[in-house]
């Protein structure tokens, strides 16, 4: 899917990406200057990371300080919490639009215009980018493959891809999620409480970059089973 | 005195110890008063049973069980159980204060330039 939706200016000015960054400090560099110098603002976001990964988001800040806004959390608390960090903070600055962006360079930045094209022209309140899951490894096709239809037996939403790092809102939208999650579950929840809340959603089909970096963490198997226990203990505690 | 000499005696003796144990933490105010109670109970019963084991049967009837022995294990493993749920509960809702913290403290302390460079 070639983009040919271009945001003007003012429009990208209003949207907030947040990039939550665990250990990163190879890459973490080269993906918020591509999407700084695209004219989007960005809210990154630290999880307590061993490596240089914050100082690397400080200097990166220096380049383009009008875009860069950087937090950072003392200690490591997972993707889902630096997520939730990163929204709360993007909604500080009053953005038109909120979009999360995984660190590792998986995401292509050209999507984010073909993400955001659903929010801008009315059609949705949510968008989330799916992964063509031909593309990916068989291990993480799999252990995606079964994640999504957990997502659909616990959660009764029916999506293509339901761990994906790649998401849209509105601001009004976005305010109304109520995420609770600390690790990456996140994905599975940001689906429930689009379906609880009846936003308009919509998936648009991203691209991913699979390179030996970028398969070491996300949705193997492991996390697979971790993700399924934390569902079914949530299915029982809240029913 | 039923058994032999020394098992009874080496029960006491651990008992004594974290009683002595307990009691101390207690007067530091690092244990609240209930536990403090309970745990003076538990070490209370162990001496007593490993004094005289026939007391144990006594729980037995109660419940309905044959054997002392055997009252003594269920009520161990379900006590065992019992602290496991609690202690899981706990570590849940000390992870979310963390987790609550690490975050609110993230975004009251959003890193801006101005004060990077006074530092350098």
């Amino acid at each position: 899917m070639e983009s040919n939706f271009t945001i003007s200016r003012d429009d990208k000015k209003s949207i907030y990406i947040i990039i939550p960054a665990y250990n990163e400090e190879k890459r973490v560099g080269n993906v918020l200057k591509k999407v700084a110098s695209l004219g989007y603002k960005i809210i990154a976001v630290n999880d307590g990371s061993s490596d240089n990964t914050l100082n690397v988001l400080k200097s990166v800040q220096k380049e383009y300080p009008d875009n860069i806004y950087v937090l950072s959390h003392i200690i490591n608390m997972g993707a889902g919490s630096a997520t939730r960090t990163g929204l709360d903070a993007a909604l500080k600055h009053n953005p038109s639009y909120v979009v999360t962006f995984d660190a590792d360079g998986q995401h292509d930045y050209n999507d984010i215009a073909n993400v955001c094209e659903p929010l801008i022209s009315g059609r949705a309140e949510a968008v989330i980018g799916a992964r063509p899951f031909e593309d990916m490894p068989l291990d993480k096709n799999f252990a995606n493959t079964i994640m999504t239809l957990l997502t659909e037996i616990f959660y009764h939403v029916k999506v293509k891809d339901s761990q994906t790092g790649f998401r849209a809102f509105t601001a009004s939208a976005a305010r109304k999620l109520k995420i609770e999650s600390h690790g990456y579950l996140i994905s599975s929840e940001f689906i429930k409480e689009i379906n609880k809340n009846n936003l308009k959603f919509e998936e648009v089909t991203i691209k991913t970059i699979y390179t030996d970096e970028t398969q070491k963490k996300g949705t193997n198997a492991l996390v697979g089973i971790k993700i399924m226990l934390r569902m079914i203990r949530e299915v029982f505690y809240k029913h | 005195m039923n058994g032999t000499p020394l098992y009874p005696l080496t029960f006491i003796i651990i008992a004594i110890l974290a009683i002595a144990i307990i009691y101390l933490k207690f007067r530091e105010k690092k244990i609240s008063l209930t536990s403090f109670i309970l745990w003076i109970f538990l070490w209370v019963m162990i001496v007593i049973i490993a004094i005289d084991p026939k007391f144990s049967e006594i729980f037995a009837r109660i419940f309905g069980i044959s054997r002392g022995l055997d009252a003594i294990f269920i009520m161990a493993i379900i006590s065992l159980l019992y602290m496991c749920f609690k202690l899981f509960l706990k570590i849940e809702k000390l992870e979310q204060n963390i987790n609550k913290l690490v975050r609110e403290l993230a975004i009251k302390n959003e890193i801006n330039l101005e004060n990077e460079e006074d530092k350098d």
